[in-house]
């Protein structure tokens, strides 16, 4: 323990670089794996590669012969292969010939929106998950607060969405209904995506400070006349917040996938909506834009769970040198 | 004036009485100390003075006067502005008792946040650094940016008490301060609040360990089920002892026996050179390598025990996973009857491991919380095909040698007691019938009596088979207590190495001088300080 206390010292100068090199060397490999593996599969369908990149609907020759030149399907696979990698890196995602527009315009018009319905859901959820693990650890808050968040897991997206809309959109009329393109259009469908999520954070949150709750250092923080609410603004949430961490991590990126029932029901744009388009359509080259995009954003926000769990607990960053 | 007067103190936990009618007085500058052993009530009793008795505790008393306050009827606000600032509480281990998430410097701030608001930041920065300064703690202002993980436990625990006195109280409570320490480390621990002692702070101190105690102490309570059986003066106390039972703690505590010399039987065990290099992973640099173990060996006799000493990193557990081919030393052989061990693949060693078996220190880690003790001795019996039918009564002859009853088959390890759990520990190593026995700490996390039998049990064993033992501990008085040879290991290297006698009686090496020194051990602590 103490020898590798004083290893760790000499050593620890660069070690926050040297991980996070790592870490971005990480995320290129993650990046990459995806890219491949959707090559592939593109090629495992059965059929000629042309029309399975046209998808459905029918094309002139004058295309065909487009799409040819622009994958160099006269040449062999690995060169095939090589010659997409080398596209990516550029930032070319390639044609959507049933939309006849560059995949990147594509995605990118519509990038913004959900961006922004990803990022307010995050924080709607934190914030109920938050309130939820905080005052829903009394005596007679626990059963009530519990029964919340179950009901806020295993209720359908659509479901809440359609509540939502009945009841604050038509009935009170406090938020719009349909996309108007303000802030007030994006509250509904960002807490109808936080809801969920907020369910499952809540509990883990919860569970975290009940678990910190009973750790030796508690004991002591009391003993100095600290207040309950000190003692958990100042300590146990944090060891709660970094069980948290990792979890929210993986939670916010599957709100890419929830993006795409709550687009629908609130007929907003999006990337939900332009992937459940693509994958209707068979528009492979958007399809495998978008599976290059959620490898990014994965590996993006993992990476910021990363640096967020290194703040929150200092000896993640040490915990190397000892297994 | 007294800092603390306890008349008839009562602590009830739904209808069961922890402490039962406890009375005792403490004045600036002195220090009293409670021993006992676990469940006996001690650190309830502390708690009390504090306010922070168990949940759900009734807490009464005649008079409890804590630093001036009547703290008979204090509600929650009320004790929130006697914790830290009247009475300033130290307890075990501070990896685990300062907020791990925080850094060093924060948490000794943080009693100063509470009870002095009105200090500015720059002022509760001088406070803290003076505060680390009074502990002794190097490079105070370098140490309070670290985490308590980055800094060693005696630097930890110096951390702890610094931010225990951080707002200046009259009373500390010290509740087990120095077990998890080290021995020379803990001798430096009990030096610092023997100093802040004499410098007008009231001292309560808490532990199993009358060796600690009575470095410290001016008083000494006895306790057990809740009561103090003896109250006296430190010198009075272990000069004439009233109680059988601090009769008992006494003769435990002393341990001052050496094993009978055994009959010179055949080679069992043997290391020749053994090292071990462990690399710290660094991904860009290829790690720094650490010597864990380098060039030990040695030859255990039959009937005989070598004991290997040192202070925790010193490699011992390492020799330990070596010894019984856990592990595979990087240089170097280990020979079980004179064949290779350690050399060979794991295949053919499998056949052989029911020679050479381990006694873990943790043994509720070292059993499957689901099994019962007869499912855990059946699994060992079972190896060798003994059928189902004759595993029960084989599992109980097993517990009958250990001195254990029968009726214990049933029960889980976490029903038993310490103590227990280390005899059906042991009654399983025995199962495989082996001829050596690699005891890492095994009796550390016992009371000091408990302790005793274990040791005793284990030497009887050794005279009735003639198993050889290997035994690795930190603590001197234990090793002495069993072996025949002892071997003293620092950083990976052995540093002395030699008959048992020779090598305590007349140590040449520093480092075993200054282990033998540093134990507040029976021939050090009581009559002179530590110092």
């Amino acid at each position: 323990m103490t020898g590798g206390a004083v290893t760790g010292g000499a050593v620890g100068q660069n070690r926050p670089v040297s991980r996070l090199v790592g870490r971005l060397g990480g995320m290129v490999l993650v990046v990459w794996g995806a890219a491949t593996v959707g090559f592939f599969a593109l090629r495992l369908i059965p059929g000629d590669p042309v029309t399975v990149l046209v998808g459905l609907g029918s094309v002139s020759e004058q295309v065909r012969e487009q799409i040819r030149a622009d994958w160099g399907l006269a040449d062999p696979l690995a060169v095939q292969y090589l010659f997409y990698l080398g596209r990516l890196v550029r930032g070319d995602l390639g044609t959507s010939y049933r939309m006849q527009q560059p995949v990147a315009d594509l995605i990118g018009q519509q990038l913004a929106p959900t961006l922004q319905l990803m990022g307010l859901a995050m924080v709607f959820a934190v914030l109920l998950a938050l309130a939820a693990a905080l005052f829903g650890r009394g005596r007679r808050s626990t059963p009530f607060v519990g029964l919340l968040e179950l009901v806020a897991v295993s209720a359908p997206t659509f479901w809440i969405g359609l509540v939502l809309i009945t009841v604050f959109g038509f009935g009170l009329g406090w938020f719009p209904v349909v996309a108007s393109g303000g802030f007030g259009a994006l509250v509904l469908p960002a807490i109808t995506l936080a809801i969920p999520t907020a369910g499952i954070l809540g509990q883990v949150l919860r569970q975290g400070l009940d678990a910190a709750a009973i750790l030796p250092f508690v004991d002591t923080v009391r003993a100095r006349g600290a207040s309950h609410t000190r003692l958990v603004l100042r300590h146990t949430l944090r060891h709660a917040a970094a069980n948290s961490v990792t979890l929210t991590g993986y939670i916010a990126g599957s709100l890419l996938g929830g993006s795409v029932l709550v687009e629908t029901v609130f007929a907003r744009p999006g990337l939900g909506r332009v992937a459940l388009n693509a994958i209707t359509d068979r528009d492979i080259p958007v399809v495998l834009g978008i599976i290059v995009l959620a490898a990014v954003l994965f590996s993006v926000i993992n990476l910021i769970v990363d640096l967020v769990a290194d703040r929150l607990d200092p000896r993640m960053a040490t915990a190397e040198a000892y297994s | 004036m007294s800092v603390v007067s306890v008349r008839d103190l009562c602590v009830t936990l739904a209808g069961t009485t922890i402490v039962d009618g406890v009375s005792f007085s403490i004045e600036a500058g002195r220090c009293l100390g409670i021993v006992g052993e676990s469940g006996a009530g001690k650190t309830v009793t502390a708690r009390s003075l504090l306010g922070l008795a168990p949940a759900g505790a009734i807490v009464t008393a005649t008079e409890l006067s804590v630093a001036g306050v009547d703290a008979r009827a204090l509600t929650e606000a009320q004790w929130r502005a006697v914790r830290g600032a009247r009475v300033g509480l130290v307890s075990q281990d501070a990896l685990v008792s300062l907020d791990p998430l925080r850094r060093v410097g924060a948490e000794v701030i943080e009693p100063l946040a509470i009870h002095e608001s009105g200090l500015g930041r720059v002022e509760r920065q001088q406070r803290m650094l003076r505060l680390l300064e009074q502990v002794a703690l190097p490079e105070p202002a370098v140490r309070a940016r670290d985490y308590p993980h980055e800094l060693s436990g005696g630097l930890r625990q110096r951390a702890l008490i610094a931010s225990a006195l951080a707002a200046t109280p009259a009373l500390l409570v010290a509740d087990e301060p120095t077990t998890a320490l080290d021995a020379t480390v803990q001798a430096q621990v009990i030096a610092l609040l023997h100093d802040l002692k004499r410098q007008g702070l009231a001292l309560l101190l808490i532990s199993h360990d009358l060796n600690v105690i009575r470095a410290l102490a001016d008083d000494i309570a006895v306790m057990k089920d809740g009561r103090f059986v003896e109250v006296a003066p430190t010198a009075a106390l272990l000069a004439a002892p009233q109680h059988p039972y601090t009769r008992e703690l006494l003769a435990a505590a002393a341990l001052d026996r050496a094993p009978e010399s055994a009959p010179a039987g055949p080679v069992v065990l043997a290391a020749r050179d053994l090292g071990r290099t462990y690399r710290t992973p660094g991904r860009f640099r290829g790690g720094t390598a650490r010597q864990a173990v380098t060039g030990v060996s040695f030859d255990l006799l039959a009937g005989h025990t070598l004991g290997i000493v040192g202070e925790s990193g010193s490699g011992k557990s390492t020799l330990a996973r070596m010894l019984l081919g856990i592990e595979k030393p990087d240089s170097g052989v280990v020979l079980l009857h004179g064949e290779p061990w350690s050399a060979l693949p794991e295949s053919q060693r499998r056949a052989r491991r029911g020679q050479i078996q381990l006694i873990h220190q943790d043994s509720v880690s070292a059993f499957d919380p689901r099994f019962t003790v007869l499912q855990i001795l059946s699994e060992a019996i079972a190896v060798d095909g003994t059928p189902r039918r004759a595993r029960r009564a084989r599992a109980a002859a097993l517990l009958q040698r250990v001195a254990l009853p029968e009726a214990l088959l049933p029960r889980r390890a976490h029903e038993l007691s310490g103590g227990q759990r280390q005899r059906v520990a042991i009654a399983r190593a025995l199962a495989r019938a082996p001829r050596v026995l690699v005891c890492d700490e095994p009796v550390s996390a016992l009371d000091v009596s408990i302790q005793a039998q274990v040791l005793d049990l284990l030497g009887e064993l050794q005279r009735e088979t003639g198993l050889a033992l290997v035994f690795i501990s930190h603590d001197l008085a234990v090793v002495r207590a069993l072996s025949h040879d002892i071997l003293v290991m620092k950083d990976g290297v052995v540093v002395e190495q030699g008959g048992a006698a020779a090598v305590l009686d007349a140590p040449e090496h520093p480092f075993t001088r200054a282990l033998l020194a540093a134990g507040p051990g029976p021939s050090s602590a009581g009559d002179t300080h530590p110092r």
